[in-house]
């Protein structure tokens, strides 16, 4: 997507003297096109010359955006990020779980963009659209996560709490929650999200209940089990 | 060399250690706080190895004291090489902790234990592959059998040696290769790795000094986890980097929508997974047979209870008719042949009279006294040992779970307060098997409330005076004002002391296996040489200090006139509003501070005194050949009486109270002050053999605030009684 111009152009076209360093941060930006943040361009371009001191790359960055070299986005994540100035215009879609920045190009949107411009009587300096969402991986790795009460609301749906769960029924952990030292207990011992667990039995008493997760089986008491959100695999009853 | 073992619970890394340093151990607490701590030093191969047992744990965060013990060990002691106990048929949960270990950057040897049962079940592991990914070495073990265990100390030795990782070389290591780099560092995703390197970055600049001692990877992962403990290590730098962490928490939560340490979980458990992935060839068939099957009755949902207590009723039964027998045959050796001894051969020296009744009273009477513990706490360790080994344990939690709950406790609180019942003191020690310290700590200040088989004499003394009809009521009320006393006192610390500290109850089922003989005998080895050792010191001590008491100043002959009866005297006045204000009767609550049935005996010295029948002393080889005897005896006695025994407690029949004492004992007290006293017997203060197990298993402080309020209980629910009753109108 992303016109890969000589590094030399790039100098000139900015009338920035190309040191060595300079050069090889203007690389790592180049060869990225994720749109990276200070930080990685550090690593980046430490691959190239491990002597790079990370103030060097700070200083060298806020040269290059000011010169234009580069553009400096800010994705609502609180780090700056990135890209070589492009020759053309484009706008980009930002993941909000894995950052992933995707750049986009549509002259409809552009020319809608004129068209309000004009109606309000604006005269159109620069601008710039973000899109915010999850992207098409992300999307696909984690269900929507449910509260308990959407889940209850919701009538058909199969995400429930694990105390809810009947001795034979297998659910899916899709969130894990409670305060910290029970998340914390709870998944040091095996109780993670998107593994499958099986609840075994109930306590003659009614409440600790037995599940098996990851070839063991814990005790829980049903106060703890609440904090589990599971999907439950098919019709009930059928997972065991 | 020193080496620490760590591991998951339940993965047999005490029976490794034991298999290893076996009689080398020495059993110890880790300082300040009561989890158990297992060394020992050997040479190995001309060279002095120290080997550390940690506590058992899941994770290295700072939620458990376990876990901050371990935490704490490796981060201030830093081992230079730690052997991590995984069990084989259950990798991929294990690694959990060994990523995390990895991260300390110490030399790692991973025991791959119940190696036997994973080939059994077809789960082929590929050691080489293994150890290259995790850059570990790798020793498959059978603990059980030894297999493998031989191999472990070499192997250790070479970790160490070709690994000399300090904090310093580790970070550099970690600086120079970016992480992506490192195959056997673990990955928290694009939104977590990032913030690690950018903080790593942060603590090299500002905490430049801590990073010199705590490794810096692992520094930063824990501290973006937000675990409290770590930010402690912080020192000077902690506000600015805790502003920093906090923000980069902040900034992962919002785009992941999660918090940063289930990403960093969920970061472990993916590495894990794929690595078992990797080195696993045949995927584990998830079946457990024979556990399945014991699990099907033994926790079944009419069978679970009463199997739980046709169990409980067994140990009971057996530690303490099966123990009798023997304690009786100590009590008549100490007492008889070996007192005899000494005196002869105190008078042969010339010894003066005093000299020989101190050893004889307070220093052969307080050992003999201890020794009488050994046999009831061989019998419970060996129950435990069993209970614990199988994996029972974990099951009679899961039962009585319900029950405990509600008063705060956990399900596994029920065998120490049963067996509160027979003594107080193996049901001190008993706590042990409970996780948390905080169970421990309120499952033994309850425990005294249980009434044991010492205190039943007193009563039985005071019902043979006064309610000789209506006895068995009378005794059964004090029993069950025990057990509500317990239940109320419970809620009330619940609610109290240890508001918002509740436990959380997530407990694994682990597989039945067969404790091995040599580990069950070296853990009652253990727990007896430490208990004659650490409380024996106590009670002798005690002992001898009130046989000072008793005998100041000298040539004193009335008990009144000594010093223990000044005392007494001097206390006495403190009863007077609860019914029982002589010092006769303080007295003999005094004594009973030694033990709850020395109160009958210092009665019915104080108020019927009696000259001792005085009988020819035998032979020694006749005595010797008599203690002989006496232990043949003792066995058989004990084999028939857990054989034919079925009573709970010992009828209060068969301690026949002497009729001239019950005479006096109705001119002292009056029926309503007779129960007063049996409630302040009932309650107050735990005999010194107690405090002494409970200060070995709590600390002082804990041990110090029981007593206080079990004498304010006591002294309170008296008061009750006796003014309460006189209001009623009875005399």
């Amino acid at each position: 997507m992303k016109t890969t111009r000589d590094i030399e152009t790039l100098f000139h076209e900015a009338e920035i003297a190309p040191t060595a360093q300079r050069r090889v941060i203007a690389q790592a930006i180049r060869d990225n096109t994720g749109h990276p943040d200070a930080e990685t361009i550090y690593h980046l371009a430490r691959q190239i010359d491990p002597h790079l001191g990370i103030a060097t790359v700070y200083r060298t960055l806020k040269l290059f955006a000011e010169k234009g070299l580069v553009d400096r986005h800010d994705f609502g994540d609180g780090r700056a990020r990135y890209e070589v100035a492009p020759e053309s215009h484009h706008d980009h879609l930002i993941c909000v779980r894995c950052g992933k920045v995707v750049e986009f190009a549509r002259d409809r949107i552009e020319e809608l963009q004129l068209e309000v411009a004009r109606e309000e009587g604006f005269e159109l300096l620069d601008h710039r659209m973000e899109l915010y969402g999850l992207c098409s991986e992300c999307r696909g790795t984690r269900p929507r996560i449910l509260t308990v009460a959407e889940a209850a609301a919701d009538g058909e749906s199969s995400v429930r709490n694990l105390a809810q769960l009947v001795p034979g029924e297998a659910g899916r952990i899709v969130r894990v929650g409670g305060a910290d030292k029970l998340r914390q207990r709870l998944q040091s011992m095996g109780l993670v999200v998107g593994e499958t667990i099986v609840v075994e039995r109930v306590a003659p008493l009614g409440d600790p209940i037995s599940i098996r997760v990851k070839g063991t089986s814990l005790a829980l008491r049903h106060q703890e089990a609440e904090s589990i959100v599971v999907e439950v695999a098919g019709e009930g009853g059928s997972g065991a | 060399m020193r080496i620490a073992f760590i591991g998951n619970p339940n993965v047999g890394k005490s029976a490794l250690v034991n298999a290893i340093a076996g009689t080398r151990l020495h059993v110890g607490n880790w300082p300040g706080v009561t989890v158990e701590k297992k060394e020992a030093t050997f040479t190995f191969e001309g060279e002095e190895v120290k080997l550390v047992d940690l506590p058992g744990t899941y994770s290295l965060s700072s939620y458990s004291i376990e876990e901050r013990v371990t935490r704490d060990y490796l981060l201030n002691e830093r081992p230079d090489v730690v052997i991590d106990v995984v069990d084989a048929t259950h990798l991929e949960r294990n690694l959990f902790l060994t990523l995390q270990l990895l991260e300390l950057g110490i030399p790692v040897v991973l025991a791959l234990n119940v190696w036997d049962e994973a080939k059994e079940r077809g789960i082929e592991i590929d050691t080489e592959a293994l150890a290259g990914i995790l850059d570990v070495a790798v020793v498959p073990t059978v603990a059980t059998s030894g297999e493998g265990v031989g191999a472990l100390l070499p192997t250790a030795r070479r970790m160490a040696a070709e690994r000399p990782a300090t904090v310093a070389e580790y970070n550099q290591a970690c600086r120079d290769a970016a992480a992506a780099e490192r195959p056997h560092v673990a990955h928290y995703g694009p939104l977590v790795d990032p913030e690690v390197r950018l903080l790593g970055e942060a603590l090299h600049r500002d905490a430049a000094e801590v990073v010199e001692r705590v490794p810096c990877r692992w520094l930063a992962v824990k501290l973006l986890e937000g675990d409290e403990g770590t930010q402690a290590l912080l020192d000077g730098a902690a506000t600015t980097l805790l502003k920093q962490v906090g923000e980069q928490r902040r900034r992962i939560e919002a785009l992941a929508g999660d918090d940063p340490a289930t990403l960093i979980s969920d970061g472990r458990y993916g590495f894990s997974k794929g690595v078992v992935a990797e080195v696993i060839r045949q995927r584990p068939i998830d079946r457990r047979d024979l556990t399945e099957l014991i699990d099907r009755v033994v926790l079944h949902r009419w069978l679970g209870i009463p199997i739980f207590f046709a169990m409980l009723w067994f140990v009971f039964h057996t530690t303490f008719d099966g123990a009798q027998p023997f304690v009786d045959f100590i009590n008549q050796v100490i007492t008889g042949p070996v007192e005899r001894w000494f005196l002869v051969g105190l008078t042969a020296i010339g010894a003066p009279d005093w000299v020989a009744s101190l050893v004889s009273e307070g220093v052969i009477g307080g050992a003999g006294f201890v020794l009488t513990f050994v046999p009831i706490l061989f019998f419970l360790y060996l129950f435990m040992g069993i209970l614990e080994g199988s994996g029972y344990m974990a099951r009679a939690a899961f039962v009585m779970d319900r029950f405990f709950h509600a008063i705060g406790l956990h399900g596994k609180s029920f065998i120490p307060m049963i067996l509160g019942f027979g003594c107080n003191v193996p049901a001190v020690y008993a706590t042990r098997s409970l996780d948390s310290y905080r169970d421990r700590v309120l499952t033994s200040l309850l425990i005294p409330l249980m009434s044991c088989s010492a205190r039943l004499p007193v009563y039985a003394v005071f019902v043979a005076a006064f309610f000789v009809d209506q006895r068995g009521t009378v005794i059964f009320s004090l029993y069950l004002l025990g057990i509500l006393l317990a239940v109320g006192m419970g809620f009330i610390f619940k609610r109290s002391l240890f508001r918002g500290d509740a436990p959380v109850f997530v407990m694994e089922l682990p597989p039945y296996r067969f404790p091995t003989l040599r580990s069950l005998m070296l853990y009652v080895w253990e727990k007896l040489r430490s208990f004659v050792r650490k409380a024996g010191t106590y009670i002798l001590a005690t002992s001898v200090v009130i046989w000072f008491f008793l005998n100041l100043p000298w040539g004193v002959q009335n008990p009144a006139d000594s010093y223990f009866g000044k005392v007494a005297g001097g206390v006495a006045p403190i009863f007077a509003p609860v019914g029982f204000g002589s010092w006769q009767a303080t007295g003999a609550l005094l004594t009973g501070v030694i033990a709850k049935e020395v109160v009958v005996s210092t009665m019915g010295e104080i108020y019927t005194p009696e000259p001792e029948a005085a009988t020819a002393p035998p032979e020694v080889a006749e005595e010797i050949a008599q203690i002989g005897r006496g232990f043949v005896v003792a066995c058989r006695d004990s084999v028939v009486a857990v054989l034919a025994g079925l009573h709970l407690f010992p009828a209060p029949e068969q301690q026949p109270p002497p009729s001239a004492l019950a005479k006096r004992m109705r001119t002292a007290f009056t029926p309503l002050t007779a129960i007063a006293f049996m409630v302040f017997v009932l309650t107050y203060i735990p005999c010194v053999v107690t405090m002494a197990a409970m200060g070995q298993e709590l600390g002082w402080r804990w041990t110090a605030f029981a007593a206080a309020y079990l004498l304010t209980l006591g002294w309170s629910l008296a008061f009750l009684t006796y003014q309460g009753g006189r209001l009623l109108g009875f005399a």
